[in-house]
């Protein structure tokens, strides 16, 4: 995976005067934007794997933007959804946030309003995939651990010293602290509070 | 068993023909009263049939305003905010700027274009036409028949002397409905009192020019701060009213040449003035 270097965003709207002068605005605080005019082109063809945030219009012809919402979710899309409305109902609104969006807001929207949330989007999403990142890689280092090193891990993890850890196993003290040094280095980790914060769930998810 | 043969003659006709022309009137009455009562519903109906359709339209005309207005305005805002921030930018971007100024009065063009067509649309050619001599009486009688059910009803009493007829130059049915609406109102405004204290008065008069009808209530009256937008559309003091039917009203009569006003000097509960152009003034 290789993310873009800047946060894209993606703005569908029916009417072209809408999309340019939202794409200027947004591209006044230094965001991409890709405008699309149809909801099913922009479902099928974006790029799903960028960091970004979505601005969905709720009226479009041919496909609710409602629905739009309804599939992206569906689908897993974890860019943060904003919806714009012309008249919305509160209604409309508890759907919307019911359904996964990030943000509900009417036309004519408000400069500040717009641009706050989505500055807010694109960092809730850049944190977002960054959780997802690290766990995805230590979840790769942990499967690369021997069984030996996942049951000094998970003592580790629970707390025992060493010397007790080499009693329950039967082993030579020395064996475990070699086991020890391996499981850091292999875990790519500096400390004691380090190895535990990223790998305790893990270690306690695989013990027997 | 005795027999006897009756003979045509020994019957009791004149008692059978009495019976039967009895039943026959009892039905014909019933069903002349059955007619009348139905004939009343249907008028009714037709009325607020008329009412509804005419707000229906309007609701559905607001909200497809609301949405093409909407979009020119979204535009208009957002290429101003952009041209906004660009300028402040060290150094501006007067380029990007200026052409955004560009699209913002573009987009104003378009919601212009957009009422235009709107006001194009409710332009009705008929608008000035229709108007024929009408007593405001006959008006107000047709309006009181048709919700005399609904005064009863609510116990209001209504005081209405008629006297000489005004004739005005109208047309009868929308002169009907604002008579209609404005009899609505002062029900809706006198359910808030006392039964006893529920009065309505119509009085009628040729005052100038002008034929007048004086409809005044004994509810509560017209708040100060409501008075000015009393004939804005959309706005009510009723939960859940509409808002359409006074400035429905006024500009039925203002299309008619008259002029439908509240009397803010009145000291107890509410009074509303229609004024038509008589008939005698109005060169034919």
């Amino acid at each position: 995976m290789n993310p873009p270097l800047s946060p894209l965003i993606h703005l569908i709207d029916d009417d072209q005067a809408v999309r340019d002068s939202l794409a200027l605005l947004i591209g006044t605080v230094g965001l991409r934007v890709q405008t699309w005019s149809d909801p099913q082109v922009f479902i099928d063809e974006f790029d799903r794997g960028g960091i970004g945030a979505i601005v969905l219009d709720v009226r479009m012809p041919g496909i609710s933007g409602l629905t739009v919402l309804d599939r992206l979710v569906a689908q897993g899309v974890d860019q943060p959804i904003i919806m714009l409305t012309g008249h919305g109902t509160v209604e409309m609104c508890r759907r919307a946030f019911k359904s996964g969006a990030a943000e509900f807001l009417e036309k004519p929207v408000d400069d500040e309003q717009l641009l706050e949330a989505l500055q807010h989007a694109v960092r809730q999403h850049v944190n977002s995939r960054e959780r997802t990142q690290a766990d995805q890689s230590a979840r790769d280092r942990f499967a690369q651990l021997s069984e030996r090193e996942r049951e000094v891990l998970g003592m580790i993890v629970a707390g025992l010293t060493n010397k007790e850890i080499a009693r329950a196993l039967a082993l030579s003290p020395r064996t475990v602290e070699t086991h020890r040094a391996n499981l850091f280095a292999k875990l790519d980790c500096d400390s004691l509070a380090q190895l535990i914060r990223r790998y305790a769930a893990l270690a306690e998810r695989a013990a027997p | 068993m005795a027999q006897r043969n009756v003979a045509w003659r020994e019957l009791p006709w004149l008692l059978m023909a009495g019976w039967a022309l009895a039943v026959g009137l009892l039905l014909g009455g019933a069903c002349m009263l059955l007619r009348q009562r139905e004939a009343r519903r249907r008028a009714e109906e037709l009325l607020r049939l008329g009412q509804v359709a005419r707000l229906n339209a309007l609701g559905e005309l607001a909200a497809g305003m609301a949405h093409e207005l909407n979009q020119p305005l979204t535009a208009m805002l957002a290429n101003t905010q952009a041209a906004r921030r660009l300028l402040a930018e060290e150094p501006p971007e007067l380029g990007t700027a200026r052409d955004a100024m560009a699209k913002a009065i573009e987009q104003a063009r378009r919601a212009a274009e957009v009422v235009a067509r709107l006001r194009r649309a409710i332009e009705r050619p008929d608008r000035h036409g229709r108007r024929e001599p009408v007593a405001l009486q006959d008006a107000v009688r047709s309006a009181l028949y048709l919700l005399e059910p609904e005064c009863a009803r609510r116990g209001v009493s209504v005081s209405f002397d008629p006297g000489a007829a005004v004739r005005v130059l109208a047309d009868p049915v929308a002169l009907e409905q604002i008579v209609h609406n404005l009899l609505i109102n002062a029900l809706q405004a006198l359910d808030t009192m006392p039964p006893e204290q529920r009065r309505i008065a119509i009085d009628v008069a040729a005052r100038g020019a002008m034929g007048q009808l004086v409809l005044s209530d004994s509810g509560p009256g017209i708040a100060a701060d409501a008075l000015p937008r009393l004939f804005d559309p959309f706005y009510s003091t009723r939960e859940g009213g509409l808002g359409l039917g006074l400035s429905l009203s006024e500009s039925l009569a203002s299309e008619m040449g008259g002029a439908l006003a509240a009397d803010p000097s009145v000291a107890r509960g509410a009074r509303f003035v229609l004024s038509l152009p008589l008939l005698a003034q109005t060169p034919a």
